[in-house]
């Protein structure tokens, strides 16, 4: 698979973002500190427009 | 292309989140953060209501039984008015918890629905903001504990469930019934298996400092029931 179709293919994006939305989920779960901040990077990068 | 429903559903996933993050936050004391998330989850939660509104109307305008193509609309409007209560708790606004809880309430006892997660809450909520005594609630509590009964008995997945059987704890605690709260909170634990009904019991417990400030005669029963259940959840 190639990067370059990525943000192309909607159906890939959106599993994209449901992996991280469950990553991030399980990290609340964590909960410590350093699993936050993790949270907090991956949202920022699923949050990312371009 | 996703419809008004799909759109809502996936708001109620932000929104979830959200509110996960805030509870994350709020326990490793980042009060501020978690307050941002809390609105950002209420802002969701209410666009959701939004795309749903018209659906809203139809419902509290039909008559029972229940048109069969709107089930999944009912569905997601009651599971949003039981997230808005639970958002705005969290964000200290306690009146319009129970303005959300309530209007969930309307659509669950409208159609006979099995959930009473909203149903309950109005009970608690109205207990917890207003002024009236807990007897004044009692024939409600009963008929939806029998309810809840009856649904447990009529439906297993209902059973399967687990949080029925803490709604049901609740209930019974509520009405003094502490033995067979204790039971119900047990089966609640082993269905769900988490430790203890802690945030059911936290809520309880405002409900009892509430009625004790209130001078609720009805306020040292509901305290020993609290404390009994507890003493008998830990010893398990």
């Amino acid at each position: 698979m190639r990067f370059a179709n990525f943000k192309d293919d909607e159906e890939l994006l959106k599993s994209y973002r449901e992996l991280g939305r469950s990553a991030i989920d399980a990290l609340y779960d964590l909960g410590d500190d350093g699993s936050l901040d993790f949270a907090s990077y991956i949202e920022d990068r699923l949050n990312r427009k371009d | 292309m996703q419809g008004p429903l799909e759109n809502a559903i996936e708001l109620q996933e932000t929104a979830r989140s959200f509110r996960k993050k805030g509870d994350a936050l709020r326990k490793v004391g980042r009060e501020e953060a978690a307050m941002e998330a809390y609105r950002s989850g209420l802002t969701a939660l209410n666009e959701a209501l939004g795309l749903l509104k018209a659906k809203d109307d139809m419902l509290r305008a039909a008559s029972p039984p229940l048109p069969s193509d709107a089930a999944p609309d009912l569905r997601e409007l009651i599971e949003i008015y039981g997230a808005l209560g639970g958002m705005y708790q969290r964000l200290d606004a306690l009146d319009k918890s129970l303005v959300s809880y309530l209007a969930g309430a309307g659509l669950e006892e409208r159609f006979g629905l099995p959930s009473t997660y909203n149903r309950l809450n109005a009970v608690k909520y109205s207990l917890l903001t207003g002024p009236d005594p807990l007897q004044s609630f009692e024939a409600r509590i009963q008929a939806l504990a029998d309810s809840i009964d009856a649904s447990l008995r009529a439906d297993k997945s209902v059973s399967d469930r687990g949080w029925a059987w803490a709604d049901l704890g609740d209930c019974l605690a509520l009405l003094g019934r502490t033995e067979e709260a204790g039971r119900a909170y047990a089966t609640f634990i082993a269905k769900t298996e988490i430790k203890s009904p802690e945030r059911t019991i936290d809520v309880l417990k405002e409900v009892a400092a509430k009625l004790q400030s209130k001078g609720d005669p009805d306020a040292p029963r509901l305290v020993a029931a609290i404390d009994a259940l507890q003493t008998r959840l830990v010893a398990r």
